[in-house]
């Protein structure tokens, strides 16, 4: 892992924790952190990135239904403490683990939350996914970083406004179009 | 060759809005073939015949490839040329002095088979792929806005990749369902209301928008406008 994004996503880590000691809407707060390694996650493309920024987002629906419920999220939180401890001593082997098994806790999760977790983590791949394309990433790649079909993504993406770029004027491409059926 | 290669999302696009069978009469309008690469056929069908969502959708895909209506492209050649194509355009743009890998292989397999089998239309929903071979001025923008960083560009890469693909003319499905309006092809669903014609073009632009060809608004009614002018 290169220094930038291990600096980032110890940033990253560091304030997870805060959110979630804090009592202050940690699902919010959180779904906009999930936001601050997207930069990292299109630029270096990296598993890492990619796999905080989904389970940042994740965490955010997961805690906001535990608060709903009245279930605690202690584990969650040791979880997320264990995996900064681990990058920060440049443990990546074991800070990747304990990502790994973080996921393995949330979709345990699913039969104290009665909640189909599987759409959670689904959800929260298209969501970080739709980031990485208005990001300049093509929906097919993004797809494939974040082990989406294209489907997936964009029927997500279609229903977004995000780009104001001035392509060639519809009139020319219709002109073309035109041609072709002659 | 009178030709047309399809890049994934517009079949999607046309699938999502059960707009699939209008490649079968647009086909003969057109009057040549229809093409996806085999690429692009996995990931229309094989890969989400795994999955819950799109299997019904898939198995759309792939009824119309048994059909004949989309022809698979399987040649050796065009997946080298994607693999070449590939190389040159996620080694354009930079960011912290690092190449910026915006386009997977399936769709240069598109752009690759366009070029070795001499196909002069392409149709593309990606708005990406559009800005890097028509406006890569308005993708350089993209990026510095959306990453806060200076972006690099290597001019003499950008410049191969448009050699490489010189000629090919690329359309979206958007074009595509108001070519199938102009030719009465959406008749039947011109309702008893007012402004009927409008509403039918309107709707069917939409939902192509909504189920992911990149297209604005102002496209949109800019399309409506010239069709209700005819």
């Amino acid at each position: 892992m290169i220094d930038v994004i291990k600096e980032d996503i110890l940033a990253v880590l560091k304030e997870a924790v805060e959110i979630l000691r804090s009592d202050e809407k940690p699902a919010q707060h959180l779904s906009e952190l999930s936001d601050h390694v997207i930069h990292d996650a299109s630029i270096f493309q990296d598993e890492d990135s990619v796999s905080i920024a989904v389970l940042i987002y994740a965490l955010s629906k997961v805690v906001h239904h535990c608060h709903e419920e009245g279930i605690g999220y202690e584990n969650l939180i040791k979880g997320v403490e264990k995996a900064y401890d681990l990058l920060s001593k440049k443990d990546y082997k074991g800070y990747r683990k304990t990502i790994k098994n973080m996921f393995s806790q949330i979709k345990k999760l699913d039969a104290k939350l009665k909640l189909y977790v599987k759409e959670v983590l689904d959800r929260a791949r298209i969501k970080k996914g739709s980031k990485m394309h208005q990001h300049g990433i093509s929906i097919a790649r993004t797809a494939e970083l974040l082990g989406l079909t294209q489907w997936e993504l964009q029927d997500y993406i279609g229903k977004q406004r995000y780009f104001e770029i001035k392509e060639m004027p519809v009139s020319k491409r219709l002109k073309t179009a035109r041609e072709a059926f002659k | 060759m009178k030709a047309m290669i399809f890049d994934a999302g517009p079949i999607i696009s046309l699938t999502t809005n059960n707009l699939l069978w209008l490649l079968k009469p647009l086909k003969e309008k057109f009057g040549g073939e229809f093409y996806i690469t085999e690429g692009i056929r996995k990931e229309l069908v094989e890969t989400p015949l795994r999955t819950k969502k799109f299997k019904f959708e898939a198995l759309q895909v792939q009824d119309q490839i048994e059909k004949g209506v989309l022809k698979v492209i399987k040649d050796p050649k065009v997946t080298q040329k994607a693999k070449q194509l590939l190389d040159i355009a996620n080694n354009i743009f930079y960011i912290h002095k690092r190449p910026l890998r915006a386009v997977q292989l399936g769709e240069l397999e598109t752009l690759a088979a366009a070029k070795v089998m001499k196909i002069p239309y392409i149709v593309v929903d990606e708005r990406i792929t559009r800005l890097l071979l028509e406006s890569p001025g308005q993708m350089e923008q993209l990026l510095e806005k959306r990453m806060h960083a200076d972006v690099h560009v290597r001019r003499d890469k950008l410049a191969k990749l448009h050699k490489e693909v010189e000629g090919v003319k690329l359309i979206r499905s958007l074009e595509l369902a108001t070519i199938a309006y102009e030719q009465g092809l959406l008749d039947n669903y011109i309702a008893k209301i007012p402004e009927a014609r409008k509403q039918l073009l309107q709707g069917v632009l939409w939902g192509i928008k909504l189920n992911g060809c990149s297209a604005g608004q102002t496209e949109i009614d800019e399309i409506v406008r010239i069709e209700l002018k005819k």
